[in-house]
């Protein structure tokens, strides 16, 4: 993997010149970003991603730290890249060889870039009782530190009958206890429907809902699961315009069965990871964003458990919790 | 007539802990009666509407644009949030330095390269990355102020150790409070400099001590929080043992004052060993822990952290310190307009070593049994702060609490205490004032009395003003104590007399 170039002397502009190498490049978008002549906008610029629709499609620039995403293009500068002068609306052109915001003096070289897959990895091998032992085990874990925002509370109620969930929480529950309910019968068209409320709901630049369907089709995919492709890309076809585009970037590759490094790396973790570093696996995935974390994981680890006796009851449950503290 | 109002603000993405945090500061503005900020996807805007909060929406707001919904009592209240909104998104450091350019490090390595004199970093990321962060800092020779929770008890030991190695503190993990040379860290009151060194594993029990110390004329050299875990078996006291030995050989220290939680007895001997040895006097304050040893090892021991403090400035003063301004109140009196069955106390407190303090307060005073029987909560524990920031920040919960008690029938007396400060609540008092009366309000209804006892953690230099808010609260009607120790002592006299007098049938 090649490391980043080191930045040139300052021009006399406003921002010095500066010329990143990628360091890791999805495979979902690694054709379209050899296509030159490619045009586009910055639509985000935060302290470790730059996101930037290029025709058509959002793109993400992340640091290397963030991990491999489905849309990303790594690098790893020695600076937050909030910090390099890249502003909302900058034109971003794309030649083939390297993406450059010219308005930042920023150049991104994309040759010599490792390609990453965002390809959901399958585990094959656990018995149903062994997924659903792990499974239940990730859960009491992430229940320990789960935030208090988003759907953090609802983590904690999956595992403590008597933990307020929140509003959200239960708005939340009851849709996925519908999900579920409609893949024990085998119909992802019910399934999808369930989902559609969940689409967009809750706080934040990804909304919980988002996120949530996001880690429930990658449980699914994981675990091999009959429903994982219908319903993902079922999902990613409702989400067009129905919530934050990086939201809806994340879904529409969710329905190519495609995630980020993270997910893969709990998804393992809980699957066939040591039992020792599970508890610090579930913190790191917690730990993503403000609540993305968790809302990822309620997720994950439903659509892993999909299949257990009595995860729609549960779920039920915490959807019908009459203790409104959150 | 209340009006609805809606500002859309385009491409605005914030996540969601600041979302919720500026909701909850709007919703404090005056004349505002509820807020919600959400991204404009169909899925929120129909929980907008379901709000009531949905009316006149611009329809070309988008998935992508953030919407700032409000109900307020006019238009002018409206307006005024819509700018306040705006200001606490453009972000708390361009507002305070009206600059775009600011150098932000975004890491330990980048701070040290701006200001290669840096010796202490203070730590406030997600627990999991917490440790590494210290070790960094460690690694670096800085002292290291660990405000994160969820840091495992092995990487504590570890990170304490190298500290020791390296002779630097570890303050923490889930150090709530520190004052350094003067400096204030995390939540902590303006006092004065003075003679006074403290080390506590105990946030509030540290802030209570430091002000009550001001109030009786003392000064603090330093107070070093060490976390609560320190002086648990597997920690060893680490870092309270650090702490003492800076105390002892900081030529401003005159008085060491050590707090905490009763500590394991084997950690409790070590630290006990050391005062033993101490050049300077030593007081020391285990809550509920045991004053013979403590005296067998020539130390001053302490029950409640008035006595600490009121040791350690007589320690540091060479007198008596002045009484403290306080009204004894009149238990008897307010037992007589009490109902039959009305004898508990609800303790609804943010502040947990406060709580603590009052459960062995009351513990001596009433006796174990119905000591037990009094509901005193820490509702900054993780059981009540489930989606809320700390009740410290956001008295919501503290207010909805307030009021369930004044709907109980069996409660007689609520007590609170009020913690001002650095980070604190900018009102607390007022805040929690409206609750109050309404717990109030509910009780003469039924034709039950209800005491509501307070006392304030504060000083007059605190951002909060202690005059101010003890006013706030006196005017409410709220019983005033002048240390949270005779807060629960004259609660505990309510209830104890409620429960022994005759009542009517």
């Amino acid at each position: 993997m090649m490391g980043p170039e080191p930045m040139v002397q300052p021009a006399a502009g406003v921002f010095p010149q500066r010329r990143f190498a990628a360091t890791r490049i999805s495979d979902a978008i690694a054709d379209q970003l050899r296509v030159a002549g490619g045009e586009g906008t910055v639509e985000g610029v935060h302290r470790s991603a730059l996101n930037i629709r290029l025709n058509g499609h959002l793109v993400t620039v992340a640091h290397e730290s963030v991990g491999g995403l489905p849309n990303g293009i790594l690098v790893d500068p020695p600076m937050a890249l909030d910090q390099i002068g890249v502003a909302l609306g900058m034109p971003v052109q794309l030649d083939g060889a390297s993406l450059r915001v010219p308005g930042a003096s920023l150049t991104i070289l994309l040759r010599g870039a490792a390609i990453w897959s965002p390809a959901m990895p399958v585990v094959h091998a656990l018995s149903q009782s062994a997924r659903h032992e792990r499974a239940e085990r990730a859960m009491r874990l992430a229940a320990d530190g789960a935030p208090r925002v988003g759907l953090g509370p609802l983590v904690v109620g999956l595992v403590n009958e008597k933990a307020s969930v929140g509003s959200l929480g239960r708005a939340a529950a009851g849709s996925l206890a519908s999900v579920v309910e409609a893949f024990a019968k085998g119909s992802a068209a019910h399934a999808v429907a369930a989902a559609h409320p969940l689409i967009g709901l809750g706080p934040g630049a990804t909304p919980s809902g988002d996120d949530l369907l996001v880690g429930l089709a990658a449980g699914l995919a994981t675990t091999n699961h009959p429903m994982a492709r219908p319903f993902a890309v079922g999902v990613a076809r409702q989400a067009a315009r129905m919530t934050t585009s990086v939201a809806e970037s994340y879904l529409f590759y969710a329905g190519r069965l495609e995630f980020s490094e993270r997910v893969h790396s709990a998804a393992l973790a809980v699957l066939t990871g040591p039992r020792h570093e599970l508890r610090a696996a579930m913190h790191a995935a917690l730990a993503w964003g403000a609540s993305s974390g968790a809302d990822l994981m309620v997720g994950l680890l439903v659509g892993i458990e999909a299949d257990a006796p009595n995860l729609v009851a549960r779920l039920q449950a915490c959807a019908r919790e009459k203790n409104v503290a959150a | 007539m209340s009006v609805v109002r809606q500002r859309v603000f385009r491409n605005a993405y914030r996540d969601s802990v600041e979302l919720m945090r500026i909701a909850a500061e709007i919703e404090r503005l005056p004349g505002v009666i509820r807020a919600g900020l959400v991204m404009c996807t169909p899925a929120n805007l129909a929980i907008v509407d379901e709000a009531g909060l949905g009316k006149g929406l611009d329809p070309g707001a988008g998935p992508n644009d953030m919407v700032v919904a409000l109900a307020a009592n006019d238009e002018a209240a409206a307006e005024a949030a819509f700018e306040r909104a705006a200001t606490l998104m453009r972000g708390a450091a361009a507002e305070a330095a009206g600059e775009g350019q600011r150098f932000v490090p975004t890491t330990i390595a980048e701070a040290i390269a701006e200001l290669p004199e840096l010796n202490l970093a203070l730590i406030s990321t997600p627990g999991t990355y917490a440790a590494a962060e210290a070790l960094k800092a460690l690694k670096r020779g800085m002292h290291v102020f660990l405000f994160s929770d969820n840091v495992p008890v092995e990487d504590e030991i570890e990170l304490k150790q190298l500290g020791v190695r390296k002779g630097l503190l570890v303050m923490g993990p889930d150090c709530g409070t520190a004052i350094l040379d003067g400096v204030p860290l995390g939540f902590a009151n303006a006092v004065r400099r003075g003679g006074v060194g403290l080390v506590g594993a105990s946030g509030t029990g540290l802030q209570q001590v430091t002000c009550l110390l001001e109030a009786f004329g003392a000064g603090v050299s330093q107070a070093i929080g060490v976390g609560g875990r320190d002086l648990h078996e597997e920690v060893g006291g680490l870092m309270m043992l650090a702490g003492l030995e800076r105390l002892l050989a900081d030529a401003g220290t005159e008085v060491v004052v050590l707090i905490s939680k009763p500590p394991a007895p084997s950690v409790a001997a070590k630290v006990l060993a050391a005062a033993s040895a101490a050049s300077k006097p030593v007081v020391v304050n285990f809550l509920g822990g045991d004053g013979d040893a403590i005296r067998a090892a020539g130390a001053h021991p302490a029950t409640t952290f008035e006595e600490a403090a009121r040791t350690a400035a007589e320690l540091s003063l060479g007198a008596p310190p002045p009484p403290l301004d306080d009204d004894a109140g009149d238990p008897a009196a307010w037992a007589a307009t009490l109902s039959r069955g009305q004898d508990r106390i609800a303790g609804l407190y943010s502040g947990g070593s406060l709580a603590s303090e009052a459960k062995v307060v009351l513990k001596g005073l009433l006796g174990p049994e119905a000591a037990a029987e009094q509901q005193i909560l820490d509702l900054g524990d993780d059981e009540y702060t489930v989606g809320r920031p700390h009740p410290m920040i956001d008295p919501r919960l503290r207010s909805e609490k307030i009021e369930e008690a004044g709907g109980d029938r069996q409660v007689a007396v609520i007590l609170l205490d009020i913690v001002l400060g650095y980070a604190s609540h900018p009102d607390p008092a007022g805040a929690l004032i409206p609750a109050i009366r309404a717990a109030r309000d509910a009780a003469a209804a039924d034709g039950r009395g209800l005491a509501v006892i307070a006392s304030v953690c504060g000083t007059p230099g605190d951002p909060q003003g202690l005059a101010s808010q003890s006013a706030i609260l006196a005017d409410a009607g709220v019983h005033l104590a002048a240390s949270n120790a005779r807060a629960a002592q004259l609660a505990g006299l309510v209830a104890q007399r409620a429960a022994l007098r005759e009542v009517p049938a």
